[in-house]
């Protein structure tokens, strides 16, 4: 629309007043149905300043009929040429939105085709439009405006197609991101690969066997050294990423054949200097090659030197740097060992300190705790009555005072515990309500 | 240590005897490999999935010895000042060395049956393992109550070759309330056991 504007302005400073008409006609593009009438640009003139429609087109008309200098055929009419360019125009914004609407190779192609063929068409009638100017200012304004509109048009295609593709890949089924390639070997992670954890399993060239991985953004930082079988679910998982992905698995294959070759090449070569610096005595570097060489798998042979050694008393090794001299381990002597040989015996000693820390057992200490208090109070009441007793003489020398006075004798004490004392007028320790003093 | 805690049940002797200073709290080593491998357990990675070749060697670390020993001293230094009738024979069985040992080993044993417990790795590679299970605990037990009291196993899993390739955690622990007889070791050391349980079956193959 804003084309058809500036077009229509274009043509009025050529003198062409051209108010372009509606299309009544339409290009059928890429054998799609198209709304003609829908998307011609009627009414593109509106909001032109004067003159009006019909009095441009009479002006136009009387400028092409005027006669010519030089031997340039009858100018087409400026009607014509104003509706050659917006057609092309249409055609091409059609063809776009077709071919970019459709996802069939075939009618993509053939849309394409229309469309190339349309802009084809509305360089040739921008150009007709130009020779066909008055004035240079004019001629070179439709150059400047066919620039823009096939400019536009490109703009156009770029982001139809952009979105088309955006769509595309949207609608596309996404590969399940928890298995990948990490280098040459498929990884099939209990997280996505390239997250910052993930635990993976990596299937090895033999295609059965995996080893446990640790991945860290798509690098492998650690790596057990025993490889397992692989589970079947892990086996389905990598049959249907090689399915998803022919290119990887050819990639795999060609791999595998690299990958065999350099393991042979850097075997030989970590094998050769580490039998170098082991003859040398260089224990650092033999350290270093050994643990390359086991980071190959040990190259076929690592493994037999091991159990060479091993079979030998182990002797010629030396102490392993990696193991600590132990120092006293008396208690673990004392506490575990029995029980690692007699695990019958280990097994009551176990039951045994169950039984200690059982609430029966707590229960029982608190029973024992109970009775120690109450004979603690039992000892303090005794030393209370018997003090108690003491006083007993003094009492005596009173009552001998109050039988002169033909007083009643007071009872005297003659055994006591902690409930009170048995006293000489034969009364004993009230056993309804005690206490540890003994005085109730 | 954890003889505290009798006191705060007897009552009148827990008062006249808590200003007592027992034997210091036992130093664990942060490192569950000292004085027995070569490098830092921290680098071990956590939970990975490991295979275990058979036979399996069982060492324990120097903790075990730590806290064994630390056990012994404490009750060789309350019996010395606690009368036999008054001993807090709960919290002694609670924290009975053989329970540990007993209960870890068992627990091995029933994942790898013909587990054997060695000293250190040089008997693990003379006497032909083919893999070694390295133990470590952290008990945090508290002095006083209230306390959580918290117990870690870890058991550490070398490979064939002797080196570490995967550790397993389990964490025990159990809320002792004011004047509680015992410190709940065998609890906390139960449910870090099952929590080792549940992780082996895991990554264990």
């Amino acid at each position: 629309m804003v084309k058809w504007v500036s077009l229509a302005a274009a043509a009025a400073l050529i003198a062409w007043p051209a108010a372009f008409a509606h299309a009544d006609t339409c290009y059928e593009t890429a054998q799609v149905n198209i709304d003609c009438s829908a998307k011609s640009g009627g009414g593109a003139a509106a909001g032109k300043p004067a003159p009006s429609r019909t009095e441009l087109r009479e002006l136009l008309r009387k400028r092409l009929a005027e006669p010519k200098t030089g031997d340039k055929p009858p100018p087409v009419s400026a009607e014509a040429l104003s509706k050659s360019i917006h057609d092309a125009e249409a055609r091409a914004k059609r063809a776009l939105a077709a071919a970019s609407s459709t996802a069939d190779p075939a009618r993509q192609d053939k849309a394409l085709k229309a469309y190339n063929a349309a802009l084809k068409d509305l360089d040739k009638a921008s150009d007709t439009a130009a020779e066909e100017a008055d004035t240079d200012a004019g001629h070179d304004r439709l150059l400047e405006m066919k620039a823009e509109a096939e400019e536009q048009l490109a703009r156009e295609a770029n982001e139809r197609f952009a979105a088309q593709r955006a769509a595309a890949e949207a609608a596309r089924p996404h590969d399940p991101d928890n298995v990948g390639m990490i280098g040459d070997k498929i990884m099939v992670c209990d997280a996505p690969v390239d997250g910052d954890h993930a635990n993976c399993r990596e299937m090895q060239h033999d295609g059965n066997s995996c080893v446990a991985v640790i991945a860290f953004q798509g690098e492998v930082n650690w790596r057990d050294s025993t490889a397992t079988p692989c589970s079947s679910a892990d086996l389905a998982q990598r049959t249907a990423f090689l399915a998803r992905h022919a290119d990887e698995e050819a990639r795999l294959k060609n791999r595998q054949a690299d990958f065999a070759l350099d393991t042979t090449a850097n075997c030989k070569a970590i094998i050769a200097d580490y039998v170098k610096k082991a003859e040398a005595q260089d224990g650092p570097g033999a350290r270093a090659d050994y643990e390359k060489l086991r980071s190959f798998g040990g190259c076929g042979v690592l493994e037999k030197a091991e159990a060479e050694l091993q079979a030998q008393g182990g002797a010629a090794a030396g102490p392993d740097p990696r193991f600590a001299t132990r120092g006293d381990t008396t208690m673990i002597d004392q506490v575990a060992v029995p029980c690692d040989q007699n695990p019958a015996a280990c097994a009551q000693a176990i039951d045994e300190a169950r039984a200690g820390a059982s609430p029966a057992a707590i229960a029982a200490i608190y029973a024992n705790a109970i009775g120690i208090g109450l004979e603690l109070g039992g000892m303090m009441g005794n030393a209370v009555l018997n003090a108690q007793a003491a006083n007993m003489a003094h009492a005596a020398a009173l009552n001998n005072a109050r039988a002169a006075r033909a007083l009643p004798p007071m009872p005297r004490a003659i055994s006591c515990n902690v409930r009170g004392c048995v006293t000489t007028n034969g009364l004993g320790p009230n056993n309804n309500a005690s206490d540890i003093t003994g005085t109730k | 240590m954890i003889y505290r805690m009798r006191f705060a049940f007897l009552g009148l002797l827990a008062a006249s005897l808590a200003a007592c200073a027992g034997p210091p709290p036992p130093t664990y080593n942060t490192d569950a490999f000292k004085g027995i491998y070569n490098q830092n357990s921290a680098v071990v990675p956590a939970d990975q999935p490991v295979s275990v070749q058979h036979p399996v060697g069982i060492i324990l670390s120097d903790n075990f010895e730590i806290w064994f020993k630390a056990l012994k001293e404490a009750n060789d230094y309350w019996s010395a000042r606690i009368p036999s009738s008054l001993t807090n024979t709960a919290v002694i069985a609670d924290n009975d060395p053989a329970f540990l040992a007993g209960r870890v080993l068992q627990d091995l044993k029933s994942h790898f049956p013909e587990a054997q417990e060695i000293k250190d790795f040089q008997t693990a590679v003379a006497s032909g393992k083919k893999a070694v299970v390295l133990v470590d605990i952290n008990p945090q037990i508290g002095q006083r109550t209230p306390v959580t009291n918290k117990f870690d196993i870890t058991y550490y899993f070398f490979d064939a070759k002797m080196n570490p390739v995967s550790r397993l955690t389990g964490h025990g622990e159990h809320y002792a309330p004011y004047a509680s007889i015992t410190s709940g070791t065998q609890d906390c050391i139960e449910q870090a056991l099952a929590q080792l349980d549940q992780k082996m079956k895991v990554a264990v193959r």
